[in-house]
């Protein structure tokens, strides 16, 4: 790869890292994972460089590769090698409620599978419409739509009984 | 409280933090680096999932790739098939060995091709499996014998042989963008288990009964194929459990596992009838959330072998260590001369780990046996991450981390 190309990447990612990080964050719960998950994207990212980096839409390109890699994910490799090999993130609580319940919110949803833990991060937290998300994540309008149905039934019962202060307000 | 739906699911998944107290650490020079030496490695094939991202980007139809809809679950209690062979009642007593006084680092075989993982052993310590360029476009499954390399052709996308028992059979699953598919190897062909969707094998004992964790929409739970010619059996979780994963199966079809109860979890055996116990946890060790604490305190087991299992209780406090114990008497001890997580445990209630300055050990009949870097020492951590001991001990397998922060599969014989 030529030296323009190299900077243009160097560039292009290093502008791109916070976002990326954080939706790896999102999606992953846990900061060690979205570093590992964003360095592959990346990694790959250059792998393929010379071609991508004139595509239309390179950020959702991008988000893309991001999301298969969180979704391509090894749980063993991860359990076996990284995860477990460094303490968790360490929950700093603020005395508040609202700290406790995102504590909790994120534990719930790192337990949602995989596919619709996506599908509710990418529709909800990024609020993107359904065929945005069915673009990113490759599959049809209606597997968005089942998928997010079956992820909001996995995360009611995941936080079961319990209130939460964002959801106490009528709508 | 009002019910969670999609009108006001956006206000609730707002409130997640974007970002964790601690800065990203990512490596732009290390992805140019790899990424190079990948390029080099192989011809212009792509890998599938960015083939796919391809597609989508350029705005062509996606028509392969409509993914199939959860499957439906279990029936709520576990149905019994009867086994296939007689079991031995109570869990095996493995014979005892010498305790080793030193042990030598062995780096293993790679093909060239970025990382490789150690990803199954089996008790005798003679056969192992493994990934190279694990969650890379050219994953794929290798075995190591007698000191040789060679790859094993693994139907599906992202294989991965997670199991194999005293007499070579091995269980694994391939990974389609999350969803999984079971398989078994026998002889280095595979053999399809009855009901594989959304089934990642975990463990194997020497009948063949192999232990998997179930996931899908409707949940998660431990699946036994005692009979590799029958349905699996989906164990039951204990009231209130949201969450069940399995780890390892003993010889006479005990499962060890997780269970999570929401921000908390437990470690759990299941008799061979399905039936759940939870394991103790040494006295004076945090149970119950302090205040503003959340997720844990919890209780990790990870690995069992035999009369034995191994893991972590604290995990998320400050009094967060690693654990063994035995499944025969109920006794839970810690161990001291290795740091958290903890890790893995023969059928003698040996472990290996890693201590908190990334120095591997042995801990055998009382003795300290360290395990030398493979790839040298950089003072970081983790730096040896074993992940089997061998039932004599002479063999411990696992990972060691080079100087770039790439990990490599490599033996320890003692």
């Amino acid at each position: 790869m030529g030296e323009t190309a190299d900077s243009e990447y160097v560039e292009y990612v290093t502008a791109r890292l916070p976002a990326l990080h954080r939706l790896a964050f999102v999606l992953s719960g846990d900061s060690h994972r979205a570093d590992d998950i964003v360095q592959q994207t990346i990694t790959n990212l250059y792998v393929k460089w010379s071609r991508v980096r004139t595509v239309d839409h390179l950020d959702r390109y991008v988000r893309s590769m991001l999301v298969n890699t969180f979704l391509d994910e090894k749980r063993l490799a991860w359990a076996r090698v990284r995860l477990f090999a460094e303490p968790p993130d360490a929950v700093v609580p603020d005395g508040g409620g609202e700290a406790e319940d995102r504590t909790l919110l994120r534990t719930a949803l790192t337990q949602v599978p995989r596919r619709q833990r996506a599908v509710l991060v990418l529709r909800f937290y990024y609020d993107l419409p359904i065929d945005e998300v069915a673009k990113v994540l490759g599959v049809s309008p209606g597997t968005v739509k089942s998928q997010t149905s079956h992820g909001l039934a996995a995360l009611r019962r995941l936080l079961g009984e319990r209130p939460v202060a964002a959801l106490t307000k009528e709508r | 409280m009002v019910d969670l739906n999609e009108h006001n699911a956006g206000d609730l998944l707002r409130t997640l933090p974007g970002h964790s107290s601690r800065p990203p650490a990512v490596d732009i020079a290390r992805a140019m680096r790899e990424g190079r030496r990948r390029r080099t490695a192989r011809r212009a094939t792509v890998a599938g999932a960015f083939v796919v991202a391809a597609l989508v980007a350029a705005g062509l139809p996606a028509v392969l790739l409509t993914s199939r809809d959860d499957s439906a679950p279990p029936a709520g209690t576990p149905t019994t098939t009867p086994a296939a062979t007689q079991r031995p009642s109570g869990l095996p007593v493995i014979p005892n060995a010498q305790v080793p006084t030193s042990c030598r680092a062995e780096r293993l075989p790679e093909n060239g091709n970025g990382q490789t993982l150690m990803t199954a052993a089996d008790p005798a310590g003679k056969i192992f499996y493994g990934l190279t360029d694990p969650n890379g476009g050219d994953q794929a499954v290798v075995r190591w014998q007698d000191g040789k390399l060679t790859k094993v052709p693994v139907p599906g996308p992202y294989p991965t042989v997670s199991a194999v028992n005293d007499g070579g059979l091995a269980a694994g699953y391939s990974d389609d963008h999350g969803r999984k598919t079971a398989f078994l190897l026998r002889d280095g062909k595979i053999v399809d288990l009855p009901r594989p969707q959304d089934i990642e094998p975990v463990g194997i004992n020497s009948h063949g009964d192999v232990v998997g964790h179930w996931i899908s929409g409707a949940g998660a739970r431990p699946a036994v194929w005692r009979d590799p010619g029958a349905e699996p059996e989906f164990l039951p979780l204990p009231e209130g459990a949201v969450w069940g994963e399995p780890k390892a199966i003993a010889d006479d079809g005990t499962v060890v596992g997780v269970v999570s109860f929401g921000a908390q979890q437990f470690a759990y055996a299941w008799a061979p009838d399905g039936t759940p116990r939870r394991l103790a946890v040494p006295e004076g060790t945090p149970v119950t959330p302090a205040d503003g604490q959340n997720p844990g305190p919890s209780v990790v087991v990870e690995w069992a072998r035999g009369e034995w299992a191994s893991g972590m209780v604290g995990k998320y406090t400050d009094q967060a260590r690693p654990v063994r114990w035995n499944l025969r008497t109920g006794n839970v001890d810690t161990l001291s001369g290795i740091a958290i997580p903890g890790g893995p445990i023969n059928g003698l209630g040996w472990v290996a780990g890693e201590t908190a300055d990334g120095r591997g050990m042995l801990l055998a009949g009382g003795r300290r046996i360290p395990l030398p870097d493979a790839y040298g020492y950089h003072g970081r951590v983790p730096a040896n991450t074993p992940a089997f001991v061998s039932d004599d001990g002479r063999v411990v397998a696992g990972q060691s981390f080079d100087s770039h922060g790439a990990y490599h599969a490599v033996l320890w014989r003692c």
